[in-house]
């Protein structure tokens, strides 16, 4: 078994373990502990896939700030839930019905996308981390895009403040 | 060398267990975080595809980056809606916000 094969089982196993943890705790604090570890092992998924830059802004957006950002919330809010799952429930009464619709979800996605054969690139995955490649490209054919999403993050910014402020 | 029929697996239950989390949380930041696990399903299956299909052009990566952008954009609306409903109703529990049922 290749180092890199083995890496993967390793990433893998933490993230889905983690992801579960986040859905099953009772405990919302530990959640978002689990959601930074969870975030910083796709990082590294991303690090396994020559990724360089991205796993960087992986760890810096959703690792830093995000988490950042909701624990910032949880601070501002009062949950009902005890930690140690006493008091309100952090579940609704439909958890079988959820699972049989995320399994039934899987199963589809399984059937349809594993049989595929995929035009594989044959010197996959080769790509060296070329972040100056990656600005010349955005720069030039993605020049629209990333003005939308400038747009997008101002209105979200702006958005927020206004959400956000105390009506006096 | 890992095949990327092992990503798109790993992405899909990933995917899934994200899926539960948002039908069957009722804590609204324990909902977002799904949401956030869903988020980096869908990244990962863009970083595989264009590290096997296109290395070249690298058209995932770019689009993982606008996906990003969204992304945090997303979680700091919903939070800010978050906090106002918590401020008028002090709950932040989805299922007491039941004003727009009928």
């Amino acid at each position: 078994m290749s180092g890199q094969l083995l890496a993967f089982w390793a990433l893998s196993f933490v993230i889905l373990s983690g992801a579960l943890y986040i859905v099953m705790t009772k405990n919302i604090m530990h959640a978002v502990f689990m959601h930074l570890l969870t975030m910083s092992m796709i990082a590294a998924v991303y690090g396994l896939l020559h990724a360089d830059f991205m796993a960087a802004m992986q760890v810096l957006i959703y690792a830093g700030a995000v988490t950042a950002m909701v624990v910032f919330a949880l601070m501002l809010t009062k949950s009902q839930s005890r930690p140690d799952g006493a008091g309100i429930a952090v579940d609704n009464q439909q958890r079988g019905a959820s699972f049989l619709t995320a399994a039934g979800f899987l199963a589809v996605v399984i059937y349809v996308l594993v049989p595929q054969k995929w035009a594989v690139h044959e010197a996959a995955p080769v790509v060296k981390s070329d972040v100056a490649a990656m600005g010349a490209i955005i720069f030039k054919s993605y020049i629209l895009p990333f003005e939308v999403i400038s747009v997008i993050l101002l209105a979200a910014l702006i958005g927020v403040i206004v959400l956000a402020r105390k009506e006096d | 060398m890992v095949p990327l029929q092992y990503y798109i697996i790993m992405s899909a239950i990933l995917f899934t267990i994200g899926i539960y989390g948002v039908l069957a949380r009722r804590n609204a930041i324990l909902v977002l975080l799904s949401v956030e696990i869903m988020f980096n399903a869908v990244n990962i299956n863009f970083m595989a595809f264009s590290a096997y299909i296109t290395p070249a052009t690298m058209v995932g990566q770019i689009y993982t980056i606008f996906a990003v952008a969204s992304g945090a954009a997303e979680i700091g609306i919903g939070l800010a809606i978050i906090l106002l409903i918590y401020r008028g109703r002090e709950t932040v529990n989805v299922d007491e916000v039941n004003m727009l049922k009928w």
